[in-house]
């Protein structure tokens, strides 16, 4: 029993240290990420050891570790105090994230609080035009100006997923529409909402075209009589006008 | 003199000049905040060691959700304090929640900045947007109940954290 | 020794201004000439002295002297010379120095060129240059200053905005802007004197247009470079962006190509002078609220500098203009006497005036929705304390409809005599345009053209260009049918009988060409994200992109990171393209220069979002068109600049008459 003791300390400093704990998980995780344009898979990060890089001595300190665990597994587990304060501290905070980490299975996170208005959709094109024209109608949070179909900020991706997602599920544009707006704000729209609080923007321009065009008449026909207007026909004048100029031109 | 032109002159500069002059004092690139007083949203999601983590399930017990990455400075100055505040808090939930990142630089630098609870990732990052986030540092304080009652953007001030872990209470 | 002299200068600069407008406002007043000369004097001096003061920091941000404010602030041994001198415009301080500059110089050629003129005019309109001037030159000179001294000296600098460093565009975009923008000052001077003086006649006029157009021709030239700028440098593959301080520049645009019509009506038929006062005035007003929105950091803007004490001072200077015009308007249109043209002449409801007149209505109601879509987060800020934005979308849906409406216009309104028509010659004018353009149209919509904006836009710009070529064609038609004329030399001859004519119809198809390119390129875009592994390629639209690896480059003032990308199209070899990601010691985070195929039917454009060396993603587009609306608009400006072009048979007539 002693000798694996020394073992003991390495071992669980290992297992401890998150890096080597579970590398197949690890990269896994890192190797599957798929984007949301369905691009190719990234490669691992910097690769983790794998079980054929070790040393042999190493190989073999592992193997006698494993024996070590399962004979350890039976005895009493070394008490408290033979730890140095260092581990103690590791240890506790390992015990506090296990006891965050739920073990019961997962059930997906529902989507929105209220249903969505029509079937799911499945056509991948469908998704992408749709979830494309409603990021074009969203501003990026980050960056100034932008829609979040433009932008590469990490919102403006995660906005373009979502919408997708969302489209994918059922939901209808002014359902997504006002899903962002309930989380961002109503700034989030590239425009303002074409309700009656906004009438300014929308009918003012209207209405500045409409008193303007009826100036214009005004000031068109208030002012003469037909017969008082001067045609002059099929740009008399200026014919000869550059008739004239031409030939000065001519003389000199 | 015209009086018309002036009287329509006078509508036309008064209210302009009145809305110009209402702007100063107001921030224009400030992102105003939705979430405060709205229930957190749920989500599943796993952690950088593999660990699920369901925020249903953990209602009963307050919640700091905070949002970071290791290319972001202020996120990085915020980390010992949240370490620290996690260690003295242990009735309050810490989370991390990776944004825009990889899983293996933030493990490389959790290894070397210390790391008391865990991260979570999303690939999809539909966290981001269901929590209304618009970069990092953005941290969270849900309550017990499971509403939103803070949101600080950007870096964490001593101070900040303390009122906003009184808030929880 | 540089702080010091710059500041002696800037205070020069600043008296001779001053005095510049007491001596021009005696000259108006009481008609003088001698004071006129003063006047003209003190311009001199003025403009010399800005002058030595610009030329004085672009030395000290080339010699690196940061001892200097300024330098300290944006300048950086590691910077090369180009982009040194450039740095001049690159921050706020440096730029509002060279926007006093360009205005003093501006003011200084003005009276040069009217030495001869009528001295209470020309007393008052440099009176009112120099006020616009000292405004500028009290910034610059005061608290602010980009002269001050900074003791101890540094020895090392930040260096300017990253993002201006990155392309050759910088250097050429502010400086024409400028020209553009600070020149609006020399046509309102004019208008303000014509309003002072009480008259208004042909000559004034004649000086107004040269100016105008060239102003108007560069302030073209800086809108459709900033586009080109911000789409070959940004990333994100677009060139206008409706953000506010490009809105600023927008809006004087507008009103000024008003004005520039409505003078036309009133040098032919009598008419519209009143009107042409005050678009020229409204412009320039609102080239100061341009001023202010850029700089005043209230409005949401990524070129915009941030909030700083001079926000509340422009403010103030803006309300003393725009009161100051109303009550001058107010208390001088009544008196004023237009002697422009012929008597005013009356036209029908179907004439060229009229479409003149519904031009211009177009072009203020397009401004004015501009104005309001900016403003209007503020507004609704104040009222209701809430937060809510006004995007691309908006202006969109409201101002195509007005930009169809303008090329149609474009059609119709050259094709109208003045005064009016009667049916068949209205038949004969519009019959052709229209049936042409109906037929391309039905060929584009059997060729696939699914978009109906974009259907309509080709449809309209047809029917306007067709115009165009007929009024184009006329005088070269006729130079041709003299005797003895070479065919080569007829389009000369018939741009120096006409060159106004000519000048609009030029601008009038660039226009064409931008409207078309604009409506193809934005509705045909097509973008999408692509990762390449290192010696791999992938199919895209017709491409084949292939990664040849990454490339780091170490510059002094960056780190740029690159990716070498193997282009085809099916299998003709385009060459490399090398989108790359730069790191400057100032920014934390990279920022892209994206790399781009410019070919005549379309353009391949790729931004880098990540480059390993072992992998490589982008973002590529594709937008069909896009080149030519940098084309066309300048064209648009070749017009304006051939329209400026001083008839030489008037000339030499008014010497003769003389």
């Amino acid at each position: 029993m002693n000798t694996p003791l020394p073992l003991l300390p390495l071992a669980l400093a290992l297992w401890v240290s998150p890096g080597f704990a579970t590398p197949d998980r690890a990269a896994q995780q890192a190797g599957e990420q798929p984007s949301a344009m369905g691009a190719t898979a990234q490669p691992a990060p910097a690769a983790l050891p794998a079980e054929g890089d070790f040393p042999p001595a190493m190989m073999q300190a592992m193997a006698q570790r494993d024996a070590a665990q399962e004979a350890a597994a039976q005895e009493a587990p070394p008490a408290e105090e033979d730890f140095p304060p260092a581990m103690m501290q590791a240890m506790a905070e390992r015990d506090a994230v296990q006891a965050v980490t739920a073990t019961a299975p997962v059930e997906p996170a529902p989507q929105l609080a209220e249903a969505p208005a029509g079937p799911p959709v499945t056509d991948r094109a469908v998704i992408d035009q749709r979830a494309q024209a409603i990021a074009e109608g969203l501003r990026c949070p980050v960056c100034q100006g932008l829609s979040a179909a433009d932008s590469q900020a990490e919102s403006a991706i995660a906005m373009r997923t979502r919408a997708g997602d969302l489209v994918a599920t059922g939901y209808s544009d002014a359902q997504i529409n006002s899903y962002f707006v309930e989380r961002y704000g109503e700034w989030v729209l590239l425009e303002p909402p074409r309700t009656g609080r906004h009438w300014l923007i929308w009918l003012g321009p209207l209405v500045l075209l409409g008193l303007g065009a009826l100036v214009v008449a005004w000031r068109m026909t208030a002012v003469t009589k037909p017969s008082d207007a001067q045609r002059v026909g099929e740009q008399d004048d200026e014919d000869a006008y550059e008739r004239r100029i031409l030939d000065e031109l001519e003389r000199s | 003199m015209n009086w018309k032109v002036l009287a329509a002159g006078a509508l036309v500069i008064v209210p302009l000049i009145w809305i110009l002059a209402s702007g100063f004092g107001h921030d224009p690139h400030a992102i105003p905040t939705t979430t405060i007083g709205s229930p957190a949203a749920d989500f599943a999601l796993t952690s950088l060691e593999g660990d699920p983590v369901q925020l249903s399930k953990l209602r009963g017990k307050p919640v700091v959700l905070n949002f970071w990455s290791t290319w972001c400075g202020p996120c990085v100055g915020e980390h010992p304090l949240l370490q620290a505040a996690a260690r003295q808090h242990p009735e309050v939930v810490f989370l991390g929640v990776l944004y825009g990142d990889e899983p293996g630089r933030a493990r490389d630098y959790l290894k070397r900045a210390g790391s008391a609870y865990p991260t979570l990732v999303d690939e999809s990052q539909r966290i981001v947007v269901d929590y209304g986030v618009a970069g990092v540092p953005e941290t969270f304080f849900i309550a017990a109940d499971g509403t939103i009652v803070e949101k600080v953007s950007g870096g964490l001030g001593q101070a900040q954290l303390l009122a906003a872990l009184e808030k929880l209470k | 020794m540089i702080p010091t002299l710059g500041r002696a200068l800037l205070f020069l600069g600043l008296g001779a201004s001053a005095a510049g407008i007491s001596a021009g406002v005696i000259a108006g007043w009481r008609r003088s000439s001698e004071a006129a000369r003063w006047t003209r004097n003190l311009t001199y001096v003025s403009a010399a002295a800005f002058g030595l003061a610009a030329l004085l920091m672009v030395y000290a941000l080339l010699v690196h002297d940061f001892s200097v404010a300024y330098v300290a602030d944006v300048g950086s041994t590691t910077t090369p010379a180009m982009i040194s001198v450039v740095s001049l415009w690159s921050s706020l301080e440096g730029s509002m120095l060279f926007w006093a500059f360009i205005a003093a110089a501006y003011a200084g050629f003005f009276a040069w060129g009217t030495r001869h003129d009528d001295p209470a005019r020309v007393g008052w309109s440099l009176a009112v240059q120099l006020f616009v001037l000292l405004f500028f030159a009290l910034l610059v000179a005061g608290e602010a200053t980009p002269f001050a001294l900074i003791d101890p000296t540094p020895t090392e600098g930040p260096g300017p905005n990253p993002l201006l460093q990155n392309h050759i565009l910088m250097a050429v975009h502010p400086p024409t802007l400028y020209l553009g923008y600070v020149g609006m000052a020399v046509p309102f001077a004019m208008a303000v004197a014509a309003l002072a003086t009480g008259k208004l006649d042909a000559s004034w006029t004649r000086t107004m247009r040269s100016w105008s157009l060239f102003v108007w021709a560069f302030l073209t030239l800086g809108i459709v470079l900033g586009g080109w700028w911000s789409y070959e440098v940004l990333g994100w593959g677009g060139y206008w962006a409706w953000d506010p301080v490009e809105n600023a520049s927008l809006l004087p645009w507008l009103t000024f190509t008003a004005f520039l019509h409505s003078l036309i009506v009133a040098e032919r038929r009598g008419r519209l002078g009143l009107l042409a006062l005050v678009l020229v005035i409204a412009s320039f007003l609102l080239t100061m609220l341009g001023t202010f929105m850029t700089r005043s950091g209230v409005f949401n803007s990524v070129h915009s500098f941030t909030q700083s004490p001079v926000g509340p001072v422009f403010l103030g200077f803006l309300a003393l203009c725009l009161v100051g015009s109303v009550l001058l308007l107010a208390a001088r249109m009544d008196a004023l006497k237009i002697e422009i043209g012929p008597k005013p002449r009356s036209a029908e409801l179907v004439s060229r005036e009229a479409g003149f007149l519904l031009a211009n209505l177009v072009l203020v109601v397009f401004s004015a929705t501009v104005l309001l879509g900016t403003v209007y987060p503020l507004i609704n800020q104040a009222i209701t304390g809430e937060q809510v934005s006004v995007g691309g979308p908006y202006y969109e849906t409201m101002t195509l409809p007005l930009i169809a409406g303008l090329l149609a216009l474009m059609g119709i309104g050259p094709a109208l005599p003045w005064g009016g028509a009667s049916t068949p010659v209205l038949l004969r004018q519009l019959l052709p345009p229209t049936v042409i353009a109906i037929a391309v149209g039905a060929i584009a919509k059997v060729m696939g053209l699914d978009n109906s904006w974009v259907h309509l836009t080709l449809t309209l710009a047809t029917f306007a260009a067709v115009v165009s070529f007929r009024e184009i064609w006329a005088p070269i038609g006729a130079a041709l049918r003299r005797s003895g004329e070479p065919a080569w030399r007829a389009p000369f001859t018939a741009m120096a009988a006409s060159p106004r004519r000519m000048g609009a119809h030029i601008a009038h198809l660039g226009v064409v060409v931008m409207a078309i390119s604009i409506g193809f390129s934005t509705a045909y875009k097509q973008e999408a994200e692509l990762n390449i592994e290192l010696g791999q390629s992938t199919e895209w639209n017709g491409y084949t992109i292939g990664f040849l690896g990454a490339e780091r480059i170490d510059d002094p003032h960056r780190t740029s990171t690159r990716a070498k990308l193997a282009v085809f199209e099916g299998r003709h070899d385009l060459g490399e393209l090398m989108p790359a990601l730069n790191k400057y010691p100032r920014m934390s985070q990279s920022i892209g220069t994206p790399a781009v195929i410019n070919r005549p039917s379309e353009d391949l454009y790729i931004s880098a979002v990540r480059v390993a060396s072992d992998q490589v993603s982008i973002r590529a587009y594709v937008q069909p068109l896009v080149s030519w609306v940098w084309l066309g608009g300048i064209l648009v400006v070749l017009g304006g600049l051939v329209a400026a072009v001083p008839r030489l048979r008037r000339r030499r007539e008014q010497e003769r008459e003389a």
